[in-house]
């Protein structure tokens, strides 16, 4: 009936989608029929019309940017934070589909969780020939390390998820298993709250299962695995750091789950239990949900090169002191050799047969299946077991005579290695881009996690569709576009998704990497503020005299150049003499120090730490900073590819970056929480405030100028520092330097002079946590206590006082260097007492320990 | 014959350490005409934590960790061995199974072979490697039995690789090592791991000590034996049977076994993580001594 009127929007849309249509769609039929649980949606979206839908569509993907929503992708610098695309049309579910799915998976994690005990216990499979002994000796998968050891709890298979794709015969086909630390669950809810916040009219009508129960039950699977069944367990989730690919979902699950984001340089194994290093010290931790691959987590007894890892975290798990999910040594299930023999595993613990099927797959261990695989090459695409040895996939039809005979050579080398796997068939499903539907091949990934008696189902899941059409490429890597997932349902669902913690009421922890990254956003946020503001000041200076004096440079400008090298430690810089300067070298090098990446102390290097310590402690920031900071990114992108002859537009993106970072500033003035971790980003910022005006002072007011030219350089100096509205306000003089002096060091009134910010400095040093009762503490704040005092005892008339012969002020620079040397020491003494690393190796390098007979 | 084995390791560290986690595998095996009479680790300074274990193969390690500053560590591993014989020895040299036959019966996954089939498999020491196999291939004579060939490679190693110290380290490749013709004795025994694994056979990686005797009119002298290693071949119906190829001879009486593994890597004497960035210092001294 649909598809009689040629005019409705959804004609217009689907104007060839049907063109060589070969493979099942979820949505259309093949005469092009609208599917009866797809009818609302479609007639959802008709109700808005392209235009809207196309700008709806835009403000979905600007929403997820904003909310960092990103997946990155590994070798490529500038890919790092893809942003993630999804389509503003969801992949729908008909609820009595959806039993068959939930009742096929959650058989499967049933079998999967027998398969990964029995390996790691009597291994009765490999005994009784269910599974050839082979194919489990021979992958990487398989830790010797871990026999034997068990999770408490009924299950060891705590998370699982499964790729789905649906064949050419309309049935649902399992691709492959994710067992070791399954990504995607952040990223599906993601998807649901941003669809729904940003295209709610698609929602009208439906019924839809929510995810957040999902969550819930995933809390519930922790507490049960809970060493000694402890009942306020802390858990962490340990990542391997800001460059992996699903980083984002890690600070994500950390930040909505309640757990310590950690990485495993945070942690610590002593007394036979694992410790998160804290501002506060030591705090035992109960549980990790680990996203590090299971090879690298103990460089003990696994692999000795990683530093992704906690040394000595099996013995703790052996001793049963920590529980960590999935287990050490799971990844045995990814195994691709192991679903040639799946249908016998299912009959051996279930004594039924699998709900769903799954690719037809030979392992060449076997003479037979050997045999039939190279005979078959044409048809068949070739996997090894494992995905950490060499390139994984290729299909056989695609190789050349050469290349088939080599694959056909390693083949018979090492059998066991090898797959032989029909191609998979895939359905389409709709996908909305430049302006109309597209059929796209189409994956879903489930996601389950144990429970009481077997194991519960996300009710949707991780829907994939290939970035282009006719691609079979699915996978985030090569840039895919995800849908939400629907789940339709006949009850109103009312669970809140909400999470109630009320089991983890432990109190928060700030781990000492997280403390460190906090502080150096405090420093590098005032670095940049400070430096883009002072050298704004000298290019506009130059920019005017360059046209006046005819290229001579005046001492002022002099002075002011010197500054630049000084707070951006570029030595030697404009140090060095250079008579034959001319105005443009001069630009030339400001250009330099704004926009060259690769110059240490430049803006763009300097807001490039910055976004690095700002990603590190991703979970603690709002999602209206998280818009701040990729406006940021964007302004510094603009930067680092500015030509110097573009420098005037220099300006407008130094005001951008600034706009953005005094938002970032205020925002968290605002709404950060008052705990360590803002005292240790408030230090920072302080710290940096300070250094920088010290060596601005002592750049600019210890030699002693001619009158005029100490006007210049006051000026320059007070409108850089927004005090110079403060000065005249205060004095109503000519700038004078003595009163400058009181204003920059003394005043009260004045929040940025020294003495203003040491005060507070003293405020939050004393806040700080105390470790130990030890000498250390008082330490720290004694230094900045020092300093207040040297500042509060200041004679402006001694600092003032010029030694005749050198026309320079003594005493002003020795105070200012005695500052200085004091700050510097302050901040070395809390990376020391809060942020110490510890750095391991191994004992006795294995390259000097032989042995010799 | 009865022997007593005293294994001192010891650290000195350039920078205190702070906290050190390792895995120590020292303790004699007990096996048939083996006995390990007693066996005990002293380790200065005393650590804060320590609990033997049970491996994967059986053999027996200990993990122990400190949490407390130190500059040096010193493990020093005392045992008494009890040694008759090598019964294995005697059974395989009077086997009539061919090598072939062998293979044949591990390529088709043989009941009794189920977990020996792991023993035939690449490790991280023991690459698959075809010119590691073109090197060993006139051992392996089409109707030679399985110990003939064995033998036969031993002695070709023992005759073609040179015996010299400092010239590999544990990270050296077999492949290397055929090349350069040099080695000590771990690469003897990867070697011939190696070969025998790349024909399709059963080979694991023997680690302990064996007595070595002073040149004739010397002392011996304190600390002058070392760890040693070699290689333990599947033999069906009879079991594991003993070469070692960088003394071209068959372990009886003076070999004491301390651990079994695929390689190096699973048995390694010490392995060990230490918190410090400064310089370490090893030394080893191991005296193995008869007592009748």
């Amino acid at each position: 009936m649909e598809s009689t009127n040629p005019n409705t929007p959804l004609q217009t849309w689907t104007r060839g989608y049907f063109a060589n249509r070969t493979q099942l769609d979820e949505c259309f039929g093949f005469e092009g029929e609208v599917k009866e649980h797809w009818k609302r949606l479609l007639h959802n979206i008709e109700q808005l019309d392209l235009q809207e839908l196309k700008s709806r569509q835009q403000e979905l993907l600007k929403l997820l940017k904003e909310n960092g929503v990103t997946y990155n992708v590994y070798g490529d610098t500038d890919g790092l934070n893809r942003p993630w695309l999804l389509d503003t049309m969801p992949l729908l579910i008909p609820a009595a589909e959806w039993r068959i799915t939930e009742r096929g998976m959650k058989q499967r994690a049933y079998v999967l969780n027998k398969v990964l005990e029995d390996l790691y216990g009597e291994r009765k499979l490999l005994k009784e020939r269910i599974i050839p002994p082979e194919l489990i000796y021979a992958h990487s998968g398989f830790l010797r390390p871990c026999d034997k050891i068990k999770l408490p709890g009924a299950n060891q298979l705590i998370l699982y998820a499964a790729d789905l794709s649906r064949g050419p015969d309309g049935k649902v086909w399992v691709l492959k298993d994710r067992t070791q630390a399954p990504s995607g669950m952040g990223y599906a809810l993601e998807n649901r709250s941003a669809l729904n916040r940003v295209v709610p009219e698609l929602f009208r009508n439906h019924q839809t299962t929510k995810l957040g129960g999902f969550f819930n039950n995933m809390m519930q699977a922790f507490l049960d695995i809970a060493p000694q069944g402890k009942e306020q367990p802390r858990i962490v989730l340990l990542t391997p750091g800001p460059r992996n690919e699903t980083y984002f979902e890690h600070a994500f699950l950390a930040s909505y789950m309640g757990f310590t984001l950690a990485q495993g340089e945070d942690l610590v194994v002593r007394n036979g239990f694992v410790w998160i290093k804290t501002v506060e010290g030591l705090e035992k931790v109960d549980i990790i949900l680990r996203r590090v691959d299971d090879n690298y987590c103990d460089p003990l007894e696994l692999r000795e090169d990683s530093h992704l890892g906690i040394p000595g975290l099996l013995e703790a798990i052996r001793k049963g002191n920590v529980s960590i999910a999935n287990p050490l040594g799971s990844s045995i299930l990814e195994n691709t050799g192991l679903m040639a023999f799946m249908h016998n595993v299912f009959k051996y613990f279930l004594n039924e047969d699998p709900v769903f099927k799954m690719v037809a797959t030979w392992w060449c261990g076997q003479p037979k299946e050997m045999g039939f695989v190279i005979d078959n090459i044409d048809k068949l695409v070739i996997k090894k077991i494992d995905r950490t040895t060499g390139s994984g996939t290729v299909i056989g039809s695609q190789l050349s005579k050469q290349q088939k005979d080599d694959l056909i050579r390693r083949m018979k080398a090492q059998p066991y290695l090898y797959v032989g796997q029909e191609e998979v068939g895939f359905s389409t499903s709709p996908v909305f881009t430049k302006g109309k539907l597209e059929p796209r091949y189409t994956v879903l990934r489930t996601f389950l996690v144990a429970a009481k008696g077997g194991y519960d189902i996300m009710p949707g899941g991780l829907t994939r569709c290939s970035p282009e059409k006719g691609s079979f490429l699915v996978s985030n890597q090569d840039g895919g576009i995800a849908k939400d997932t629907w789940v339709e349902t006949s009850v109103k669902s009312n669970t809140p998704s909400l999470l109630h913690h009320s089991d983890l009421k432990r109190k928060a922890v700030l781990p000492s990497r997280a403390a460190e990254n906090l502080f150096w956003v405090g420093r590098y946020a005032q670095r940049v503020v400070r430096t883009s503001r002072f050298i704004r000041i000298v290019l506009r200076n130059l920019g005017q005299s360059g046209s006046a004096s005819n290229g001579q440079e005046s001492e002022a400008q002099n002075a002011l150049l010197h500054t630049i090298t000084h707070i951006t430690g570029t030595y030697p810089g404009f140090l060095e003499e250079d008579e034959a300067a001319t105005v443009e070298d001069r630009l030339n090098d400001i250009h330099k120090l704004i926009c060259d990446q690769n110059q240490h102390g430049s803006i763009v290097f300097t807001v490039n730490n910055l976004l690095k310590a700002m990603y590190a402690v991703r979970d603690r920031w709002s999602i209206d900073n998280w818009r701040i900071i990729d406006d940021m990114e964007d302004t510094k992108r603009k930067l680092a590819v500015l030509e110097p002859q573009g420098i005037r537009h220099v300006f407008t993106f130094l005001d951008q970056l600034n706009g953005s970072l005094l938002s970032f500033l205020e925002m968290n003035r605002q709404s950060m929480y008052r705990g360590e971790g803002w005292l240790m980003y408030r230090i920072g910022q302080l710290i940096e405030e300070i250094s920088l005006e010290l060596t601005q002072y002592r750049a600019l007011l210890t030699f002693q100028y001619e009158e005029h030219i100490e006007f210049q350089i006051l000026e320059a100096l007070l409108v850089s520092n927004q005090n110079l509205s403060n000065y005249r306000s205060v004095y109503r003089t000519y700038f004078d330097i003595a009163p400058a002096i009181d204003l920059l060091f003394l005043n009260k009134q004045n929040p940025i002079s020294i003495l203003s910010q040491l005060e507070q400095l003293l405020k939050f040093v004393e806040q700080l946590p105390q470790k130990e009762k030890g000498a250390h503490d008082s330490e720290i704040s004694n230094i900045v206590f020092e300093c207040y005092s040297l500042v509060r005892l200041i004679n402006v008339e001694a600092l003032m006082a010029v030694d005749k012969e050198l026309e320079f002020r003594l005493e002003l620079d020795r105070v200012c260097e005695v500052l200085s040397s004091k700050i510097s020491l302050l901040s070395v003494k809390l990376t020391a007492w809060y942020f110490s690393h510890s750095t391991y190796q191994y004992q006795g390098t294995k390259d000097n320990f032989k042995l010799e007979v | 014959m009865r022997y007593k084995i005293k294994h001192v390791t010891e650290y000195t560290y350039q920078d205190p350490v702070s906290l050190c986690h390792n895995r120590v595998c020292l303790t004699p095996l007990n096996l048939p005409q083996h006995t390990c009479i007693s066996s005990q680790i002293k380790i200065q300074p005393p650590p804060d934590d320590l609990t033997y274990r049970k491996d994967f193969f059986g053999n027996t390690v200990l993990f122990f960790s400190s949490y407390t500053d130190h500059d040096h560590l010193e493990i020093v591993s005392e045992s008494e061995v009890n040694l008759e014989g090598r019964p294995n020895a005697d059974h395989a040299l009077d086997s009539p199974v061919l090598w072939k036959e062998m293979q044949q019966r591990l390529a088709s996954q043989d009941d009794e072979l189920f977990e020996i089939i792991q023993y035939t498999l690449p490790s991280t020491y023991i690459p698959y490697s075809e010119e590691i196999k073109k090197f060993s291939e006139d051992c392996f004579a089409e109707d030679a039995t399985l110990w003939s060939a064995c033998h036969a490679l031993m002695q070709k190693i023992y005759k073609n690789i040179e015996f010299k110290p400092g010239f590999t380290t544990i990270n050296t490749p077999v492949e290397f090592v055929v090349k350069a013709k040099k080695g000590v004795c771990q690469d003897f025994a990867h070697l011939m791991i190696s070969c025998l694994r790349n024909m399709g056979l059963a080979a694991r990686y023997v680690s302990g000590y064996i007595e070595t005797l002073p040149p004739p009119g010397k002392e011996k002298l304190v600390g002058s034996d070392a760890s040693h290693a070699w290689v333990s071949v599947y033999f069906p119906s009879i079991g594991w049977v003993e070469f070692d190829p960088t003394n071209n001879l068959l372990p009886t009486y003076n070999h004491i076994t301390v651990a079994f593994g695929r390689d190096y890597h699973d048995v390694a004497p010490i392995k060990g993580i230490v918190f410090s960035s400064g310089k370490q210092n090893l030394t080893v001294k191991v005296d193995v001594t008869r007592l009748d």
